[in-house]
């Protein structure tokens, strides 16, 4: 053997054993891009015709593919429109007018993947029909131990819960959604009520108290709104409605309804419930003139001290019934109406 | 002969340089001293969606990507969750992961909950960093080094999952909270918390203390304790007496309860007499919040006789018992309204299991903290600390940091 060549192979060993001691940090393979657009991924999905036949009709379909990205699609899939009871054909007559606001509502302008939500409730995000939507993201409550848990995403869209998120497309991102989104077509709450048939004694009852117009301010409000038949249930007719003077209740009557300033839907309740008050283990919130406890199981108002009456055995409902949410999440500019099956505070206890 | 040599020398070189994996940390001139806690206690609900995720970043001197979104900085402290109600002066998590947390989250906990997202109660934490020296012969080995200097300080609510900051949207990542600037002194220690300043709206600031107890003489044989309210502008619920939450002036008093063996028959069934002169003192009345400056009050450290029973250490406080070690009383009572004490707090509890297993937010043992006393076991023998303890109220928390005092030295027996 030549002795000439041992540098060189001492070398080739230094360099072997060199380069075999570099670290460096494993590389995963990315994740193969998704080739395909969000429209061409709808349209391929017979999951999604309806939503789809609502693109094709307002124009969105080409827009969709040929407009600057990323998108976020909200598509309501064929389950989701039967759930909110719309059939093809019942689509099909809805004229293009009321059509494009209500589907360009369904399209956020950036790409929203799950995982960019901010963990909190009612966070915006524009759509291409001009006014946000609101996502909640379930925030941890005690005992939970990981949010969102794995298989478990807890993501709400204007309180519409969501069947899948993160179908990814070349051109953003679509979700599945469990309902159609309901377009917020009231400025206000003042708007909606006058708009809103049954709810028209409500709205009368609001007017004759002063209350009406406040609802027309920016808010934001939550009204807890009963509608006409919780009027008919305790013999309140028109009639009778025209007579009730607001100097004879307490002022606490259908003040009450209105929350200002608070802005929730029906399922941030849970996803972001609010520490339980004493008793009852329901949320409380302060009003001048009591608690009102509200929670998914219901919402009631009840004196400060319904501890102690509690304790003494006696009724702690001195001022209405209990009532629940059964007409929920009315989006309008400066608020929300949730429609209730009963008086909170009944006309006839808050008597002068 | 010669080139072999030369040869051997040329591999070992190269082998070395190889086999080289991490940067040694450049040494900081001039270091300030810092420590970095979240205090907030509430989150935002659906009645109330004024306040943010209390889960933080803090980021020091923050690099901004193009869309004015802070992208990481000269120290990021990620994870943050809301501070332990117990925090020593030096990292007892050091080394440890972040990851598989136990740790009690609240209210309505009824067992320790294992987080599978990584949490840190606080910074530096067990980051590996730097840490300060002893200095006044305090251990200060849970603040870090940091360049001296002005910095800028970010808080961001950042979402409860195991996204490293970097990594999260643009749009999470502009959750700003606290945007502000501090000025650090080289050799100088800080503790900066994140607090809020208001239970009903989103209103948050950066509490920054200059401890002044490096400075400060402190004799050998005594505990020091020294209180602040932290606490939140309070809602209208707790105005209203539907939530508890410190009232604005608080009016502190305490006791030193020394175990009467002759009465006690068991760890549930003890009773206690008072140190002489020590029995229902008045303390002071806290009437500002968010003080920087900390008056200390100082108690005996007691001879070891008192914390044995026939060579036998005493026992610390359990989930329904205040134990046998001597401990510390606090009264703590609304100064406007006195009579009903808001709280009781007995420092009576086992500081090594405290955070995890006593943890006071949920168990029965609902007002109680470590004994002030730090015992420690050195070469099987105890020897009782003194220590200098700063309580942190916030709302209906009691945050205890404990500083241990002449670390490097046996306390006397």
């Amino acid at each position: 053997m030549n002795m000439t060549r041992y540098p060189l192979y001492l070398l080739l060993l230094a360099a072997v054993l060199a380069a075999g001691c570099v670290r460096t940090d494993d590389q995963l393979k990315p994740s193969p891009a998704e080739s395909r657009s969000i429209t061409t991924i709808i349209k391929n999905n017979y999951a999604f015709s309806l939503f789809y036949q609502a693109l094709q009709r307002t124009g969105l379909d080409r827009l969709l593919d040929t407009a600057a990205g990323p998108f976020t699609l909200l598509a309501p899939d064929n389950d989701a429109f039967s759930l909110a009871g719309i059939t093809a054909d019942s689509l099909s007559r809805v004229d293009t007018a009321t059509l494009g606001p209500w589907i360009r509502y369904h399209v956020i302008l950036q790409n929203v993947p799950s995982a960019s939500i901010p963990q909190t409730i009612d966070f915006t995000y524009p759509t291409l029909a001009g006014k946000p939507v609101y996502f909640s993201q379930a925030l941890p409550i005690p005992g939970q131990h990981q949010n969102p848990s794995p298989g478990h995403l807890v993501i709400h869209v204007d309180g519409v819960g969501i069947t899948k998120a993160d179908i990814f497309a070349a051109n953003g991102v679509i979700y599945d959604m469990v309902k159609p989104l309901t377009y917020p077509s009231y400025a206000t709450v003042k708007d909606f009520l006058e708009h809103t048939s049954r709810y028209s004694k409500l709205t009368q009852a609001l007017r004759q108290f002063g209350l009406l117009d406040k609802l027309a301010q920016p808010g934001p409000f939550v009204l807890l709104a009963p509608d006409n038949d919780v009027f008919d249930a305790h013999g309140i007719d028109d009639a009778t409605l025209a007579t009730m003077d607001s100097t004879h209740y307490k002022g606490m009557l259908f003040t009450t309804n209105i929350m200002t300033p608070n802005f929730f839907f029906v399922t941030d309740l849970a996803d972001a419930p609010a520490p339980a008050g004493p008793l009852l283990n329901i949320p409380l919130y302060p009003t001048p003139d009591g608690m009102l406890t509200i929670g998914t199981s219901g919402i009631a108002l009840l004196p400060f001290n319904y501890p102690e009456l509690n304790y003494a055995g006696e009724n702690i409902y001195i001022y209405g019934e209990q009532a629940d949410i059964t007409d929920p999440d009315h989006l309008t500019g400066n608020g929300l109406v949730q429609g209730i099956d009963a008086f909170i505070v009944l006309p006839d206890n808050v008597k002068k | 002969m010669k080139r072999t040599i030369y040869l051997f020398a040329l591999l070992a070189a190269a082998l070395s340089e190889g086999c080289r994996k991490y940067a040694e940390l450049t040494p900081i001139d001039h270091p300030a001293y810092m420590r970095v806690f979240n205090d907030l206690p509430n989150t935002t609900t659906a009645l109330n969606n004024g306040q943010a995720l209390p889960f933080l970043t803090f980021i020091m001197d923050p690099q901004m990507d193009a869309s004015g979104a802070p992208a990481g900085g000269a120290i990021v402290g990620d994870y943050m969750a809301t501070r332990q109600l117990f925090s020593l002066s030096y990292p007892i998590n050091e080394a440890n992961s972040s990851v598989g947390v136990t740790f009690n989250a609240g209210i309505g906990n009824t067992q320790p909950s294992t987080y599978l997202f990584p949490l840190n109660f606080e910074y530096p934490g067990n980051a590996h960093v730097p840490a300060a020296p002893a200095i006044n012969g305090f251990d200060l080995s849970a603040w870090a080094q940091v360049t001296s200097g002005r910095h800028r300080i970010l808080f961001v609510s950042r979402p409860e999952n195991g996204i490293a900051f970097n990594n999260l949207s643009q749009t999470i990542r502009s959750q700003v909270l606290i945007d502000t600037t501090v000025d650090l002194d080289a050799g100088e220690v800080y503790t900066l918390e994140a607090v809020s300043r208001d239970m009903s709206k989103p209103d948050y600031g950066l509490y920054f203390r200059h401890e002044a107890f490096t400075h400060e003489s402190f004799e050998d044989d005594k505990l020091y304790v020294g209180f602040v309210n932290l606490s939140e502008k309070p809602s209208q619920l707790v105005r209203d007496g539907f939530a508890p939450a410190f009232p604005d002036r608080i009016a502190i008093s305490y006791t030193y309860n020394i175990q009467n063996d002759s009465r006690s028959t068991g760890s549930t069934n003890t009773f206690y007499y008072p140190l002489p002169g020590y029995d229902n003192i008045n303390y002071t009345t806290l009437i500002t919040k968010m003080d920087t400056a900390i008056p200390y009050l100082s108690l005996p450290l007691l001879p070891n006789g008192y914390f044995f029973q026939a060579d036998t250490l005493r026992t610390y406080g359990g989930i329904n018992n205040t134990g046998s070690l001597p401990f510390v009383s606090f009264t703590f009572q609304d100064a406007d309204n006195p009579g009903t004490p808001f709280l009781q707090l007995a420092c009576a509890q086992n500081p090594a299991t405290f955070n995890n297993f006593d943890n006071p937010l949920f168990t029965t043992a609902n007002n109680t903290l470590p004994n002030l006393n730090l015992i420690v076991n050195i070469s099987g023998q105890y020897h009782i600390y003194p220590t200098l303890n700063i309580m942190e109220l916030v709302d209906n928390r009691v945050y205890l940091m404990q500083v241990q005092k002449g670390f490097n030295t046996l306390p006397k027996q």
